[in-house]
């Protein structure tokens, strides 16, 4: 399998996420502030007409801002109709999807140019309307009928891997403090604060002191939200866009010298409830979308340099890294206690941050791990730059992986 | 024989009964029923009635809960892997849900929820 044409990303743009800082803002506004920052990275200079589709993520704004048909709205917002204009929902892989579909695009031959984005305005609903909203992504008839939320399918997808792995929820905790750490390097993340930081802030409030993270971490001021997971396990609740913009590779250097390629794409499905695979403690549409993009991309595992998982909760991210090959089953937790995740290990791992500290507007993600591959594989991610990486990987979960959508990115 | 749909499976689970479909051509079995075997793709599937009793694959506790169960909260919900093989979601009705572990034999009974039956379990 493979593309008739390549295609890479020559621009990419996203808003800070975050819960508060957007308020005033509905999420056409927030996806035409991203698309417009795409726009000016384009080193050479892009027109928005230039564009020959649009295809936009977006989980569920019609419950979150009462707003449907969201990819129409965007591009009237960015003033390029009749630009063919396409809504994805693949619920939280949304933006991984569209960016998918916008690849195949280009490579069918039907456009030279794709505007690919995501977006979510979430904060707008309390926690329960959230909790609700989020909710749709799973099991309607058969999970969340008997009490399942989505925090809790996680949650009952890591005890199965305690049990299985004889893990501990330490190793959750360390995806935590090291994610917290990158997001302070990220200028775009939601939080900005590490750990340690945030245990002194919340423990003076409080008039207490905690020695360490974990000791703060396994405080009441963590609170249990579905066990084992607790609150600093769940990504916030964030608003935010994310826009790339895709094209040919044979006239991606009218815009820039150095493009990322879209090596590889991947994309899979699986059974909407948990409760129907045979193993909780995997994820199979993530080994099957990345062996796709692997195969596509011609490259292994070991290849990879640098990548952003979804770690919408820690025991995720742990899943991930063994799902995509880099680390042995039941070891993945073990890998980021020992660091080797870190920002300074041997395979960075969410080094913006991740959906844990970056944020997770949900429709907005997938695109959101692009934009931080195009960074990182052009130098320019700032403080949080993994130091000549040239191979990078986006792995974008919809759900408890009914949906997975896998990029391997290549420096141009 | 009755439609594999959503609403005659809960009609069952009202009357304490847990039922799924088996596949008269490759034998596969499912909770809940299907219209296409999820493994052969055959559309020949018969009505299957499971024993209700199995074992507890994953469970949380629920302390951040969806609107609907507000006022359970906080309460564990989980998976069962059923003795005949497939799975299935529920409500654990126990005593201390916070002490509830993988492992656990189980047993499927109907919650009852104002108008509604919620799939559930309790200790074997």
């Amino acid at each position: 399998m493979g593309l008739y044409r390549g295609v890479s990303i020559v621009g990419a743009g996203m808003t800070r996420f975050h819960n508060k800082l957007h308020a005033d803002k509905t999420g056409r506004e927030l996806f035409v502030e991203a698309t417009l920052e795409a726009t000016a990275s384009v080193d050479k200079g892009f027109r928005l007409r230039e564009a020959g589709a649009l295809f936009l993520g977006n989980f569920t704004s019609d419950i979150f801002e009462g707003q449907g048909h969201t990819a129409a709205v965007m591009a009237d917002w960015l003033g390029i109709n009749p630009i063919p204009a396409f809504r994805v929902e693949d619920a939280c892989a949304s933006s991984g999807a569209a960016l998918n579909l916008g690849v195949m695009a280009i490579a069918s031959g039907m456009t030279d140019v794709v505007i690919v984005g995501g977006v979510e305005k979430m904060s707008r609903l309390n926690t329960e309307q959230v909790t609700d909203a989020l909710a749709l992504a799973a099991d309607t008839s058969y999970e969340t009928s008997v009490g399942f939320t989505f925090p809790s399918i996680y949650g009952a997808l890591a005890s199965a891997y305690f049990r299985k792995y004889n893990a501990t929820w330490d190793q959750l905790a360390a995806v935590t403090i090291k994610n917290h750490r990158n997001g302070t390097l990220n200028p775009k993340a939601h939080f900005q604060s590490d750990i340690r930081t945030t245990a002194n802030k919340l423990g003076e409030k409080d008039g207490r002191t905690f020695k360490n993270e974990l000791e703060f971490l396994r405080s009441d001021l963590n609170p249990i939200v579905a066990s084992p997971l607790r609150l600093f396990d769940c990504c916030p609740v964030s608003d935010g866009a994310a826009a790339v913009i895709l094209a040919a590779d044979d006239i991606a250097r009218r815009y820039t010298d150095t493009p990322v390629k879209v090596a590889g794409i991947g994309q899979a499905s699986d059974t909407i409830a948990l409760h129907s695979r045979s193993d909780f403690t995997t994820l199979k549409a993530t080994v099957k979308a990345v062996k796709d993009a692997y195969a596509m991309a011609d490259v292994k595992p070991k290849d990879i340099q640098v990548a952003d998982v979804h770690d919408c909760f820690t025991i995720a991210e742990v899943v991930a890294t063994e799902d995509l090959g880099f680390f042995p089953y039941g070891q993945g937790g073990r890998a980021t206690e020992e660091g080797r995740t870190a920002l300074n290990g041997e395979l960075p791992i969410n080094p913006d941050g991740g959906l844990k500290a970056k944020g997770h507007p949900v429709g907005a993600t997938g695109v959101a791990m692009a934009y931080e591959m195009f960074k990182q594989l052009r130098g320019q991610a700032g403080k949080h730059q993994v130091e000549g990486v040239e191979i990078g990987l986006a792995q974008n979960v919809g759900a408890a992986g009914a949906s997975v959508a896998v990029q391997v990115f290549r420096r141009g | 024989m009755s439609e594999f749909t959503t609403k005659v499976f809960n009609g069952f689970v009202t009357q304490g009964k847990l039922m799924g479909t088996r596949c008269k051509s490759c034998g596969e079995i499912h909770i809940p029923p299907r219209r296409i075997c999820s493994k052969c793709n055959s559309q020949q599937l018969e009505w299957f009635e499971f024993k209700g009793e199995g074992t507890l694959e994953a469970v949380t506790l629920v302390r951040v809960p969806s609107s609907k169960f507000r006022n359970r909260s906080p309460y564990a919900v989980g998976i069962v892997r059923l003795d005949e093989g497939p799975s299935i979601s529920g409500l654990m009705k126990v005593d201390k849900p916070e002490t509830l572990e993988v492992g656990e034999r189980m047993r499927f009974i109907p919650i009852k929820d104002g108008e509604k039956t919620i799939l559930g379990f309790k200790f074997l």
